[in-house]
C-alpha cells in the first residue's frame, strides 16, 4: 500500500461534512427552483386555470412528481461530473491504496444470512470467494459464516451437507462456519444481531452478503483496508452489479444496472458523501460500534407499521451515524455482484415488503439524533413508493379533468365590464417546454449514461455502440410498459400497508422459472380491468387525452402477456443471441463470475442412495453418514419432560408406520432438533420390513 | 474379520426361491447402509459381510429364519466393536464443530426518542441536544491502534 496521498487527508469528518452540507443545499435549490417554475407552466395550461380543488389537486401532485423525479436527474448530473473528473477527493478506496496486504493480527468475518435459499448456490458462491481469496493468499484473514434462519427441515438438512461438503473440499473446517438459528427472531436483523453477541468480539470487520451475492476476493480485501484507513467510517457500501440474469426482465434490469448504475451510484456520493446508506449486503461494518449503537428496537403497535423494523439496513446506517461514525458508499468498487429477481411478480413481492419496511420509517422520521439527511433518505425511501400512489392519483385527477371539461362550458363572458369575450388561452409552446422539459428528466440520464460509457471507452463491453443504442431503446420501451403496472401495485402496497395489512417474509424466488399464465392472471387481472375500462371511457369521451393516457393505459391492459413473457429465460436467452442488453459480466466475465459458474456446474458428491432434491429430512433419518452430521451439529442440552417424550414418540411411530410424507414441516423440524428422537428414528427405519423401508427410500 | 462355517457355502446365481430373494434383500440392506457410512470401500464392504455372515450363523443357530431387524443388529453390534460408528472428524481428527467458541457480548438497543414534539423543543433549545460521539470514538480508537500497532498502516489519516 502507498503512503497516503495529500488529498486523502481531507477526508476528515468536519471537512466532508462541509462540503456535504453545500452539495445538499446546490441539490435543494436545483430541485425546488425548476419545480417552481415547472409547477407554474402547468397551472398556465389547465383549461379553467382556476382555484378549483381539481386543480389544486393536479398542481400540487404534478410539483411533488416533478421534484421527484428531479433528484434523479441532478443525481445523474453530479454523477456525470464526478466520473469524468480525473479524482475524487472523497473517494475512500480509490488511488489511496494499492497493494493486497492486511494485517496480521485481525480478522474479518464473512456472514451469509440465509433463509430457505437453495444451498447449492449460496456455497458455490461461498466456494468462490474463498478461492478468490485463496488465489490472493490471504484466505487466512477471513472467516466465513453461514447463518441459517432456515425453516424447512428438508433446506436445514441440505444447508449442513452443503457446509460440511465445502469444508471438508476446500479444507476449511474452522475456516467456514455453519450457525442454524432455531428462531428467526428480528429476521435478517436478527440473525445479523446473534452473530455480533456470540462471535463480534473476535472480529474487528464483518461483510454481510445476500444469499445471491458475491464479491471479488480482491474486493473484500480493499474493503477491509479502506476501514483500516478510515477508522472514522462505521459502514462502506458497495454498489452491487447485477449478474446471472437469465430471464427478460432480469436482463433488461442488469443491462440498466450496468449502464446507468455508475453514474447513479456516483452521483449519490457526491450528495451524500459519509451520510450514506447501508443496503442490506455487499457492505462492510465495523462491528464494535454497530454492536453498541446499531441494534434495532422494536417499534411499539402492531404490524404492519409497528413491530419489528423490517427495511434495517437504512435504520442501521442512520444510528450508525447518529453515532457519529461515517458510512459511506463505495461507487468506484467493482467486485460487487447480487441477482435481479427472475420476474415482474418475484419483484413486486420483494417491493411488496420493502414498501412496508420503508413505510415503518414514517415513525422513526423524527428520532433524536438522526441527521437530517437520513431523515430525507427516510423520507426518500418512502417517496420510492409513495410517489407511485401520487403518480396514480396524479392520472385519476387529469382524467376526471378531461372528463370535466366536455360538460362544462367556457365562461366567454366574466362578471364585470368588459368590451370583448374572454377566449380561452393555450400556449403550445409553454406546453411543448414542459413536456420536453419533464422528458428530459426522466430520459437525460440515460443518454449521460450511453455517452459517458462511449467516452469512457466501454462500449464494447456492451456488445458495441449500436447494439448498446438499441438495448436502451428496448429498456425505455419495455420500462415504459412496466412502469403503469409497477405503479398500480406499488399504490396498492401503500394503501394495503396503510391498512393495516401484513406482509410475510419469505424467501426469494432466484431462480429463472418463467411465470405461468395462471399466475399472471391471478396477479393482473384487476389491473388488465382498469387498464380497458380506463382507456375505453378515455377513447370515447375524449381521444385528444387518450393518446396521452395511451402508454399507461395499454401498459395495464396488456399486464398479462407482458409479465409471463418478461419471465421467458428463451426470451432472455434470444435476445443475448441478437447481441441485445448485453453487458460487460457477459462479454468480458471477470475472473469471479467465470469460478462461480464453474463451480456452479460441479457434480454433487456420489451418494447409493437415490435421495436427492428437497429430501433433506429423509436424508438425515436413513443416511448414516447424513444422519451423523446432523446429529453432531445439532446442539440439544436440554432434557425433554416426559410429555416431550411421548410427543416425539408418537411422531416416530407416525413416520414409521405412514411413511415421511404423512409427517408435516413442524413435525419434522421436531425431530430433526432432537438427536435422540432422530437417532431412535433412524434406528427403527433400518429395522423396517421392505414394503415400510420403501417409503424411506431403501428396500 | 473371524470366519464362520458359511463360509463354505458356494454362491448360487441367479438367487431363487421366496429366502434366497430375502436374503439378498438383507445383504442389500446391509450394504446399503455401510456404504452410507461414508466410510472407506473396503471397510465398508467388510463390515456388511461380517455383519451378514454373523446374522446367518445367528439364525443358523437359533433356528430361526434370517431377518432384517436381526441383521441390522448384527451390524450394529460389529460397529460398536469395531468402534466405527459414524464419527465426523475434521482435517485434524478432531470432533466436528461448525461453529467456533462464544465470546459472548451485550448488544442492546439504544434509546429512540421518536416525538415531534421534542425534536422542535431541542431545535429551538428549550431541552438539551443529544451528543455526537463519532469523534471521540475515532480518536480512541486511533489511540487503541497505536498501542496495539505503534507502526499503524500506511494510510492512516493523521
Amino acid at each position: 500500500m502507498s503512503a497516503q496521498t495529500p488529498e486523502k487527508d481531507n477526508i476528515v469528518q468536519t471537512i466532508w461534512e462541509r462540503a456535504g452540507g453545500r452539495r445538499r443545499l446546490l441539490l435543494l435549490l436545483l430541485i425546488i427552483a425548476p419545480t417552481v417554475m415547472a409547477a407554474y407552466v402547468a397551472y398556465t395550461l389547465l383549461p379553467t386555470r382556476g382555484w378549483a380543488l381539481l386543480d389544486v389537486l393536479i398542481i400540487v401532485l404534478f410539483a411533488l412528481l416533478f421534484g421527484w423525479i428531479s433528484v434523479g436527474f441532478w443525481t445523474s448530473v453530479a454523477g456525470v461530473l464526478v466520473l469524468l473528473r480525473r479524482y475524487d477527493r472523497f473517494a475512500l478506496t480509490l488511488g489511496c491504496l494499492e497493494g493486497l496486504e492486511l494485517p496480521d493480527t485481525m480478522r474479518t468475518a464473512l456472514l451469509f444470512p440465509i433463509y430457505n435459499e437453495d444451498s447449492h448456490k449460496v456455497v458455490e458462491g461461498v466456494r468462490t470467494m474463498v478461492q478468490s481469496l485463496k488465489c490472493l493468499g490471504l484466505d487466512q484473514h477471513f472467516d466465513v459464516f453461514l447463518l441459517s434462519d432456515t425453516t424447512n427441515p428438508d433446506v436445514w438438512v441440505e444447508e449442513e451437507e452443503a457446509w460440511y461438503n465445502l469444508c471438508r473440499e476446500e479444507n476449511a473446517f474452522e475456516r467456514i462456519f455453519y450457525r442454524h438459528r432455531k428462531s428467526n427472531m428480528k429476521r435478517k436483523s436478527g440473525n445479523i444481531a446473534d452473530f455480533c453477541r456470540r462471535w463480534g468480539a473476535n472480529y474487528r470487520y464483518m461483510i454481510i452478503f445476500d444469499a445471491d451475492s458475491l464479491m471479488a476476493g480482491a474486493t473484500l480485501v480493499r474493503m477491509v483496508q479502506a476501514m483500516e484507513a478510515h477508522p472514522e467510517v462505521g459502514i462502506l457500501q458497495t454498489p452491487p452489479k447485477a449478474i446471472k440474469s437469465r430471464s427478460l426482465i432480469a436482463r433488461v434490469q442488469q443491462f440498466a444496472n450496468h449502464l446507468y448504475g455508475p453514474i447513479f451510484a456516483s452521483g449519490l456520493h457526491y450528495w451524500q458523501l459519509g451520510d450514506a446508506q447501508y443496503w442490506g449486503h455487499n457492505a462492510i461494518i465495523r462491528i464494535e460500534p454497530f454492536m453498541r449503537h446499531c441494534q434495532l428496537p422494536s417499534l411499539p403497535g402492531k404490524s404492519p407499521l409497528g413491530g419489528e423494523i423490517l427495511s434495517h439496513d437504512f435504520v442501521e446506517s442512520a444510528l450508525m451515524r447518529r453515532a457519529g461514525y461515517g458510512v459511506w458508499l463505495a461507487y468506484e468498487l467493482g467486485g460487487s455482484y447480487e441477482q435481479s429477481p427472475p420476474s415482474l411478480i418475484d419483484e413486486l413481492a420483494r417491493d411488496r415488503r420493502w414498501c412496508q419496511g420503508n413505510l415503518q420509517h414514517s415513525r422513526l422520521l423524527f428520532t433524536r439524533g438522526f441527521f437530517p439527511t437520513h431523515r430525507a433518505l427516510f423520507i426518500n425511501g418512502i417517496m420510492s413508493y409513495g410517489s407511485a400512489l401520487l403518480w396514480f392519483f396524479f392520472l385519476l385527477a387529469s382524467s376526471a379533468q378531461a372528463l370535466v371539461q366536455l360538460f362544462i362550458l367556457p365562461e366567454y363572458f366574466p362578471t364585470g365590464p368588459s368590451l370583448f369575450p374572454a377566449w380561452p388561452k393555450f400556449f403550445p409552446a409553454w406546453a411543448i417546454s414542459l413536456l420536453s422539459g419533464t422528458a428530459a428528466l426522466l430520459f437525460l440520464p440515460k443518454i449521460f449514461s450511453l455517452l459517458l460509457v462511449i467516452i469512457k471507452g466501454g462500449a464494447a463491453g456492451f456488445g458495441g455502440i449500436i447494439p448498446m443504442t438499441l438495448s436502451a431503446a428496448g429498456e425505455v420501451v419495455i420500462s415504459t410498459f412496466l412502469a403503469p403496472v409497477r405503479m398500480l401495485f406499488h399504490s396498492f402496497f401503500v394503501v394495503i400497508t396503510l391498512l393495516g395489512r401484513t406482509v410475510n417474509w419469505s424467501a426469494q424466488n432466484r431462480d429463472d422459472r418463467g411465470t405461468a399464465w395462471s399466475d399472471a392472471l391471478r396477479f393482473h387481472w384487476w389491473g388488465t380491468l382498469l387498464g380497458v375500462f380506463w382507456g375505453l371511457l378515455m377513447y370515447f369521451f375524449n381521444p385528444g387525452f387518450f393518446l396521452w393516457l395511451s402508454p399507461i393505459v395499454i401498459g395495464l391492459a396488456i399486464s398479462i402477456p407482458l409479465s409471463t413473457w418478461t419471465s421467458r429465460v428463451g426470451l432472455g436467452e434470444g435476445s443475448k443471441r441478437l447481441k441485445l442488453f448485453l453487458t460487460p459480466a457477459d462479454t468480458q466475465p471477470p475472473a469471479e463470475l467465470l469460478s462461480l459458474e464453474q463451480n456452479l456446474d460441479r457434480k454433487p458428491p456420489y451418494t447409493p442412495f437415490p435421495l436427492r432434491g428437497s429430501s433433506g429430512f429423509v436424508r438425515a433419518a436413513v443416511i448414516p453418514h447424513v444422519f451423523a452430521l446432523h446429529a453432531t451439529l445439532v446442539f440439544h442440552k436440554r432434557r425433554n419432560s416426559a410429555l416431550k417424550i411421548a410427543r416425539l414418540r408418537s411422531l416416530i411411530d407416525k413416520g414409521l408406520a405412514h411413511g415421511p410424507d404423512a409427517l408435516t414441516a413442524k413435525e419434522k423440524i421436531a425431530i430433526l432438533s432432537d438427536p435422540d428422537c432422530l437417532r431412535e428414528l433412524h434406528r427403527k427405519i433400518w429395522d423396517l420390513d421392505n414394503d415400510r423401508a420403501a417409503q424411506w427410500g431403501i428396500q | 474379520m473371524t470366519h464362520t462355517p458359511a463360509d463354505t457355502t458356494p454362491a448360487r446365481f441367479p438367487l431363487e426361491g421366496a429366502e434366497e430373494e430375502k436374503r439378498a434383500k438383507i445383504r442389500d440392506r446391509l450394504l446399503l447402509f455401510a456404504r452410507g457410512m461414508d466410510a472407506e470401500p473396503l471397510l465398508s464392504m467388510e463390515i456388511a459381510t461380517e455383519s451378514m455372515r454373523r446374522a446367518q450363523a445367528r439364525s443358523a443357530a437359533h433356528n430361526v429364519p434370517l431377518s432384517p431387524q436381526a441383521a441390522m443388529a448384527e451390524l450394529h453390534g460389529l460397529l460398536r466393536e469395531k468402534g466405527i460408528t459414524p464419527q465426523l472428524a475434521n482435517a485434524e481428527g478432531q470432533r466436528l464443530r461448525s461453529t467456533p467458541p462464544m465470546n459472548r457480548r451485550p448488544m442492546v438497543a439504544e434509546e429512540m426518542d421518536r416525538s415531534l414534539l421534542r425534536l422542535l423543543a431541542r431545535k429551538i433549545g428549550l431541552s438539551p441536544a443529544r451528543e455526537k460521539t463519532g469523534h471521540i470514538e475515532e480518536a480512541r480508537f486511533k489511540q487503541e491502534r497505536a498501542e496495539h500497532d505503534p507502526s499503524g498502516p500506511p494510510q492512516a489519516l493523521s
